[in-house]
C-alpha cells in the first residue's frame, strides 16, 4: 500500500545515535513475510529473520532482533501500483541493523510506559499479541504489557532481551515526537 | 566495445596502476566508470527493453511524506469512444483525466570486492575488466532479474486474464516456433483493449535457434542460407527487435517475452549511473560498483509472453 499522503517521515523513525553508519556496522537486508498482518511495517520496529530468509517482526526465543531501517512502505522498499502499474525497482527488500553491532540507537517504535537507563528490552511478534493487536507486534517493551501479557517486567532469560536502555525516552527534536534511546543486546530466552 | 591490442591493453594497466600507486583512486574510478558503464549497455538487456533516461537534481519530483527521489509520469489519457448522434445533439462533456504512475528509485550495489594490488599487476587482460567484470554481471543479473520478475507479476500467471485489460497476456501457444506460430505470438499484446503493437522480443540463445531452423519455405532463400551459414545476426526482423540473451534462468527455453512501444511500455530513470567506488589501504585494493535506478512498467498492456511447444 502506498504510504498515506498527510504521513511525514519523522513519524515512525530509527537514528543510530552512535556507531552506524560504519564500515564495521552490520546491516541485513530481506523482504517481508508476506503472512505479517500488521501494514504498513513501520521504520523502527523489531524484526528477524525467519526460516524462509524473510523478515519476521518481533524477536523471541533465540531470534537475531533486526532494527528495521526501511518501512514496507518507503520508496526504495515498495512502489505499489496496485495492478495499474508494476514497479521493476525496488522490489520489496528493506533492510535494518543487527543487535549484536556496536551502536546505540533510537526509535519511536515504543510502547508508551516509563523507561529507565538499564532496563531490559524485549519485543514480541504478531503470534504473542494475538489477532486483532498485531500492531503491538516488534515495538519495544520493558513489561510484557501487550495484549495478553502479564504486565511483569522484561527479565533475562525469561524470555528474549533485544535490548538496554541507554538514555530512555527523549523529544526527538521533532514537535510532539518522542524516541527512545537503547543499546541493542542480543540475549536469547533460556529454552533449556 | 574496441578490440584492444596487448600494447594498449598494457598502456591501459600502467596508467591505472600508476593512478593506484600515486593515491590517485578517484582517477581510477573514473577510468573504470567509462568501461563499466560502456559494457553495462551492450551486455544487458533490461537497458535494451526500457533504456533510462538520466534524472537530474532537477526533474526530481518530491512527495510531503518522504525525502526519497521519485519521478512521476503522466500515462497517455483513455477516453470512451465517440458516438453517432442525431443533429440538434450535444456531445457528452467529461473532463480530461490524465492517470499517472510513480517510479521509485533503489539503489543495485555489487558485493564489496578486495584484492591485493600486487597480484593483480600478474593479469595480462584488461585490469578494469578484471576490476569490474564480476561486479558488472552482478549488477546485470539484478537489473534483468527484477526486469523479468516485474514483467511476469504483471501477466500473473499462463493463459490467465490480466486484471487492467481482462484478457490473458501470457498465454501457451498451441504450436511451435514456426513462422505461423510467431504470428500467432504477436497477436497476444494485439488481442488487449489497448491494441498495443509489439515492437521488441527477447527470448534465450537456444530459443533462437528454432528460428534458425526455418527453411526457404518459412524465411525464403537467401535468410535461410543467411541462417544457416551465419547463424542468428539479425538484431531487427519482422519488423520488430530481437534481443537475444543467455541468461536462461530468466527467460526459459521457447518463450518469447514480448513488449510494447518505450513511449507506452514505461519509464526507466538513473539518478546515479554505475559508479565505481574504490579504495586502496596499503597493497590492498577494495572496491565495489553501484548505482541508483529505478524503473516501472506505467501500461500494463504492453507486455505480453508467449510459451511455445517445444
Amino acid at each position: 500500500m502506498p504510504r498515506a499522503f498527510n504521513a511525514q517521515i519523522t513519524d515512525h523513525m530509527l537514528d543510530a545515535v552512535k556507531g552506524w553508519p560504519r564500515e564495521s556496522a552490520v546491516d541485513f537486508e530481506a523482504k517481508f513475510d508476506p503472512a505479517i498482518v500488521q501494514e504498513p511495517i513501520h521504520e523502527g520496529r523489531v524484526a528477524h529473520v525467519n526460516a524462509a530468509g524473510l523478515f519476521g517482526i518481533g524477536a523471541e526465543g533465540h531470534q537475531m532482533p533486526i532494527f528495521l531501517l526501511r518501512a514496507s512502505d518507503d520508496f526504495d522498499v515498495n512502489n505499489d501500483g496496485g495492478g495499474k502499474w508494476e514497479s521493476a525497482m525496488p522490489h520489496g527488500v528493506a533492510s535494518g541493523l543487527v543487535a549484536t553491532g556496536a551502536y546505540e540507537l533510537q526509535v519511536t517504535e515504543y510502547a508508551d510506559g516509563d523507561y529507565a537507563p538499564n532496563d531490559l528490552l524485549t519485543s514480541p511478534s504478531e503470534a504473542t499479541v494475538g489477532a486483532g493487536h498485531e500492531a503491538q507486534a516488534g515495538l519495544l517493551y520493558n513489561t510484557k504489557s501487550w495484549h495478553g501479557g502479564d504486565s511483569s517486567a522484561v527479565a533475562a532469560y525469561d524470555i528474549e532481551v533485544c535490548g538496554v536502555v541507554s538514555r530512555g525516552v527523549r523529544p526527538s527534536g521533532h514537535p510532539g515526537i518522542s524516541v527512545l534511546a537503547f543499546w541493542p543486546v542480543f540475549i536469547p530466552a533460556d529454552e533449556r | 566495445m574496441p578490440v584492444e591490442t596487448r600494447e594498449t591493453t598494457q598502456e591501459v594497466n600502467s596508467r591505472v596502476f600508476a593512478m593506484l600507486d600515486q593515491g590517485r583512486t578517484k582517477e581510477a574510478a573514473d577510468v573504470l566508470d567509462d568501461f563499466t558503464r560502456t559494457t553495462m549497455r551492450e551486455d544487458g538487456f533490461f537497458r535494451k527493453i526500457l533504456p533510462p533516461k538520466q534524472l537530474t537534481d532537477d526533474k526530481i519530483d518530491r512527495m510531503p511524506f518522504t525525502d526519497l527521489p521519485c519521478k512521476v509520469v503522466d500515462k497517455e489519457p483513455g477516453s470512451p469512444a465517440a458516438i453517432s448522434i442525431p443533429f440538434a445533439t450535444m456531445p457528452q462533456a467529461l473532463q480530461i483525466r490524465g492517470p499517472r504512475y510513480v517510479v521509485t528509485l533503489q539503489r543495485i550495489a555489487s558485493p564489496r570486492w578486495a584484492a591485493d594490488v600486487d597480484k593483480l599487476r600478474t593479469y595480462e587482460m584488461d585490469i578494469r575488466q578484471v576490476l569490474s567484470d564480476n561486479a558488472i554481471k552482478d549488477m546485470l543479473a539484478e537489473e534483468d532479474g527484477r526486469w523479468i520478475e516485474a514483467t511476469n507479476r504483471v501477466l500473473v500467471g499462463a493463459d490467465t486474464p490480466v486484471p487492467g485489460s481482462g484478457v490473458a497476456q501470457w498465454e501457451t501457444m498451441n504450436s511451435a516456433i514456426t513462422r505461423a506460430g510467431i504470428l500467432d505470438a504477436l497477436k497476444v499484446m494485439n488481442r488487449t483493449p489497448s491494441h498495443l503493437e509489439t515492437t521488441t522480443i527477447l527470448c534465450n540463445h537456444v530459443t533462437i535457434k528454432d528460428v534458425l531452423k526455418w527453411g526457404r519455405d518459412e524465411a525464403g532463400g537467401n535468410l535461410s542460407e543467411d541462417m544457416l551459414n551465419k547463424g542468428w545476426t539479425s538484431t531487427r526482423f519482422m519488423e520488430r527487435d530481437w534481443i537475444v540473451t543467455i541468461k536462461r534462468n530468466l527467460v526459459p527455453d521457447s518463450v518469447f517475452m514480448m513488449y510494447g512501444d518505450i513511449k507506452f511500455l514505461g519509464r526507466a530513470y538513473t539518478l546515479e549511473d554505475a559508479t565505481m567506488f574504490i579504495k586502496k589501504e596499503a597493497f590492498m585494493v577494495d572496491f565495489f560498483l553501484y548505482e541508483t535506478l529505478g524503473a516501472t512498467i506505467g501500461h500494463t498492456g504492453a507486455v505480453a509472453r508467449a510459451d511455445f511447444q517445444q
